[in-house]
C-alpha cells in the first residue's frame, strides 16, 4: 500500500469516527422522543404486550 | 384534471422554448414554470371574480382549444410522446449506474416520503400555527367569495406578500374543500430536491452521489414538516436552490461565446427571484450569496467579468433569435413582475406602506413607519440572532415540530453526519468553499434582519442543502473504500432513518388524536375538531352553529381563523370588533349590525378582557348568553 493511501484511509477513518461522534451527541434529548413515537404506536397497536408507561416508570 | 391538463401544456411549451445544454436544468426550470403558470391564472381569475371551479374550468378547455388549434403548439404537444421516451430511457440508465444499496435506498426513501405524504394528508387538517392564522385563512376567504382582496379581520398578516397562498388555493378550489390541500408543498419539495441533484453534477459529484445529497437533503425534517404543513418557506427554499442551480450551471459555462442554449434557465432566474420576492420578502437578504457564488464561479471558469456581460449577450441572443421570441420573454418577465409586485403595489395603495403591516428600520432610521413592528436590520439584531441560533444548534432545547420552536430543525443526517462532512469538504474541495460562502452570506444576511423569536429558524430551512452536498462529496471520495464505505452506508441509513420517523406523526400527534380524526368521515376532518393547537372551544362552531348562519369571531392579530370557515368554506365568518369599555348591550349591537347572532373567543386567542366581559354579560342574564364553551348566542 501507498504511503499516500495510507494517509488517505486515516483521514477516511477520521472523518467516519467523527461522525459517528456527532450522531451520538446528537442523539440526546432526540432519541427520547422518537422512542415517545415508537412506544405510542407500539401501545395503541399492542395493548396487550406494551405495558402502561406508569407501570414501568418504577423500574427506571 | 382540465387545469391540470392546461397548466401542465402551458408550461411545457414555455419550457420547450427555454431549453438549456442540461436535462436535469430543463426538469427543475420545468417544475418552475408550473407553480408560475398556476399562481399566474389564479392570481388573474381571483382579481376578476371569478375564482371558482366553473370559470377555472372553462377558461382551461378554451385554453387547451386555442393552443390544440394552433398547428406547431398541436405538433410541439405531439413530441411529447418522444420526450416521455427520452425521458424514460434516461431514467433506466441513471437507475441501473445506481450502486445496489443506492438503489435499495432510493426505493425505501420514496415509499416511505410517498405513504407518509398521503396519509397525513388525509388523516389529519391543517394544524400549523402560521396556516391558521393567515396562509389558509387567506385561502378559505378567497375561495368563499370567489375573489382574491383584503378583507376585515384583525390577523394584519393576511397582508403579507401571498403568491404561495395563490399556489395553496389551486389544491382547494376545484373540490371547494381544504382536504388535499397539504399537498402544496410538494412542488416545491421536488423544486428543491431536483436542483440540489443539479447542483451537485455542477460540482463534478457522480450522479450516485448527486442523489444521495438530493435524498439526504429531503429528510430534513425542518423540510419535510413544513412540506405538509402548508407553509410558505418550502417554496422560498425551493426557489432559492433552484436559483443556485441555475446561477452555478451558467458560471461554469463563462468562456463560451454568447448565451445560447443557457438563455432559458437565465430567464428562468430572473421569474425565479420575482416569483419569490411575491411570496416572501426575505429572499432579498440572500440575494447577495447568489451573486457571490456566481461571481466566483464565473471567475474560476476564466472570466470573472462574465456577469456583467450576460445583459449585453443576452439582448445579442434577443436579437438573434427574432422579434416573437423577443414578445415571448417580455411576456414572462412581465408576468414575474406582476407576481413579484402585486402585493406590494396593492398594500401601498390601500394602505400606503408596501410591506405592511411591517415597517422597516435600517439601524436607527426608521425608513418606513409603522406602529406594530418593523423588518429591523441592524447589528443589534444581527448579534442577538447569531446568540438565538446558538442556543438552537443542536436541536437540545425541545422536540422539533412544523412551527421549529427553539431548534433549527436540521435533523440527524445534518447534525451527525453533514457537519464532519462539511468540515472535511471545506478543507479539500475548492468548488464547495465557494458554494458554502455563497450559502453563509446568505445565511447572514438573513441574521440581519429575521426577527429574534423562538420560530426564527423556518426561513433558514435552505440551509442544510450544504451540509446534504457535503454528504454527497464524502460518498463520492469513501464509497468504494471497503470498511469505510460500509459503515458510512449504515450511518446514513439509520439518520436517514431516524429522520424519517419523526416526521411520520409531526414529531406532536399521538396515535388517540389520529384515531379520531381516523373515525370522521375524509370530508368531515375539519381543522377546528383537530386539538394540537386549536382551543376546545372552536369545535363549538362545528356542533352548534348552522352552515347558513353568519358566525362572529373576535380574535387577536395571532389568533386562529382558519378553523371557522369549516374544512369545505361553507361558514361564513364576520369579525366582531370589542373594545374594553363596551357595554354588553353594545356588543349584542355590534354583532347584529354585521348580521350575526353567534361570537367565538377563545383563551390565547382573544384578548382575556373580552372573555371576562362575555362571561359576565352571560351571568348577569342580558342578551348575550353562553351557548357552549367559548360561543355566545343573542337571544332576544
Amino acid at each position: 500500500m501507498l504511503s499516500s493511501d495510507k494517509a488517505s484511509h486515516m483521514e477516511a477513518y477520521i472523518l467516519v469516527l467523527g461522525m459517528l461522534a456527532m450522531t451520538i451527541w446528537y442523539a440526546w434529548p432526540q432519541i427520547v422522543y422518537s422512542l415517545f413515537i415508537v412506544y405510542d404506536i407500539a401501545r395503541t397497536f399492542f395493548p396487550d404486550f406494551v405495558p402502561d408507561a406508569v407501570r414501568i416508570l418504577p423500574y427506571l | 384534471m382540465v387545469n391540470l391538463a392546461f397548466t401542465l401544456a402551458v408550461a411545457y411549451l414555455v419550457s420547450r422554448r427555454m431549453r438549456s445544454s442540461r436535462v436535469i436544468i430543463d426538469v427543475i426550470v420545468y417544475i418552475f414554470l408550473w407553480i408560475f403558470f398556476v399562481t399566474l391564472q389564479l392570481l388573474i381569475v381571483g382579481l376578476a371574480g371569478f375564482l371558482a371551479a366553473g370559470p377555472l374550468g372553462l377558461l382551461s378547455v378554451i385554453g387547451l382549444m386555442i393552443i390544440l388549434s394552433i398547428s406547431p403548439f398541436r405538433r410541439e404537444l405531439l413530441l411529447l410522446k418522444d420526450d416521455f421516451a427520452q425521458l424514460r430511457d434516461l431514467l433506466g440508465c441513471w437507475w441501473q449506474e445506481l450502486p445496489k444499496w443506492v438503489r435499495a435506498v432510493t426505493v425505501a426513501f420514496l415509499a416511505i416520503t410517498i405513504l407518509r405524504v398521503i396519509f397525513l394528508t388525509w388523516a389529519l387538517p391543517p394544524f400549523v400555527w402560521d396556516s391558521l392564522t393567515y396562509h389558509l385563512t387567506n385561502v378559505a376567504q378567497w375561495i368563499q367569495v370567489h375573489r382574491i382582496a383584503v378583507f376585515d379581520t384583525p390577523v394584519q398578516r393576511i397582508f403579507t406578500a401571498a403568491n404561495y397562498e395563490v399556489l395553496a388555493t389551486w389544491f382547494a378550489v376545484f373540490i371547494h374543500h381544504d382536504a388535499i390541500i397539504e399537498l402544496s408543498g410538494l412542488p416545491a419539495y421536488l423544486l428543491a430536491g431536483f436542483s440540489i441533484y443539479a447542483i451537485g453534477l455542477s460540482l463534478d459529484l457522480p450522479a450516485w452521489a448527486s442523489w444521495i445529497a438530493a435524498m439526504a437533503y429531503l429528510s430534513t425534517p425542518a423540510l419535510t414538516l413544513a412540506i405538509t404543513g402548508t407553509k410558505n418557506d418550502p417554496l422560498m427554499a425551493g426557489l432559492y436552490l433552484m436559483s443556485l442551480a441555475i446561477v452555478i450551471h451558467v458560471s461554469r459555462r463563462a468562456l463560451k461565446p454568447g448565451l445560447d442554449d443557457d438563455f432559458g434557465p437565465l430567464i428562468a432566474l430572473v421569474m425565479g427571484l420575482l416569483y419569490a420576492i411575491g411570496t416572501k420578502a426575505y429572499i432579498i437578504h440572500q440575494i447577495p450569496g447568489l451573486v457571490l457564488t456566481a461571481v466566483v464561479f464565473s471567475f474560476i471558469a476564466g472570466d470573472g467579468w462574465f456577469w456583467c456581460r450576460v445583459p449585453g449577450m443576452a439582448l445579442s441572443e434577443l436579437r438573434r433569435r427574432g422579434s416573437s421570441y423577443t414578445i415571448f420573454v417580455s411576456f414572462l418577465i412581465g408576468s414575474a413582475l406582476f407576481l413579484g409586485s402585486y402585493w406590494y403595489m396593492r398594500n401601498w395603495i390601500l394602505m400606503g406602506n408596501p410591506v405592511y403591516p411591517y415597517g422597516v428600520e435600517i439601524g436607527t432610521i426608521e425608513v418606513l413607519e409603522e406602529r406594530k413592528s418593523s423588518f429591523k436590520l441592524s447589528p443589534e439584531r444581527f448579534f442577538d440572532n447569531l446568540k438565538l441560533f446558538v442556543s438552537k444548534f443542536g436541536d437540545k432545547q425541545a422536540r422539533i415540530t412544523p412551527d421549529l420552536s427553539d431548534t433549527t430543525g436540521w435533523g440527524w443526517i445534518a447534525y451527525g453526519m453533514g457537519i464532519p462532512a462539511a468540515i472535511w469538504a471545506l478543507i479539500r474541495r475548492n468548488n464547495y468553499r465557494i458554494v458554502a460562502a455563497g450559502f453563509l452570506l446568505s445565511f447572514l444576511g438573513l441574521m440581519l434582519s429575521s426577527p429574534t423569536s423562538p420560530w426564527n429558524m423556518r426561513y433558514m430551512i435552505w440551509f442544510p442543502a450544504l451540509f446534504a452536498l457535503a454528504i454527497g462529496l464524502v460518498f463520492s471520495w469513501l464509497d468504494a473504500i471497503p470498511k469505510v464505505g460500509t459503515l458510512l452506508r449504515g450511518l446514513f441509513i439509520f439518520t436517514m432513518s431516524m429522520d424519517l420517523l419523526m416526521v411520520m406523526n409531526y414529531n406532536l400527534v399521538k396515535v388517540s388524536t389520529f384515531n379520531r380524526m381516523l373515525s370522521l368521515p375524509v370530508l368531515e376532518r375539519d381543522a377546528a375538531l383537530l386539538h394540537v393547537h386549536v382551543p376546545e372551544e372552536y369545535e363549538s362552531v362545528i356542533e352548534y352553529v348552522p352552515v347558513e348562519a353568519i358566525l362572529g369571531y373576535n380574535v387577536f392579530e395571532n389568533g386562529f381563523v382558519y378553523p371557522l370557515f369549516r374544512s369545505d368554506f361553507s361558514q361564513e365568518i364576520v369579525y366582531i370588533p370589542i373594545a374594553a369599555d363596551d357595554s354588553c348591550e353594545q356588543i349584542a349591537q355590534a354583532m347584529e349590525a354585521r348580521g350575526t347572532r353567534y361570537l367565538l373567543v377563545a383563551p390565547e386567542h382573544t384578548p382575556d378582557g373580552i372573555i371576562a366581559k362575555l362571561r359576565d354579560c352571560a351571568r348577569s342574564e342580558t342578551v348575550i348568553r353562553d351557548r357552549a364553551g367559548g360561543l355566545y348566542v343573542i337571544k332576544r
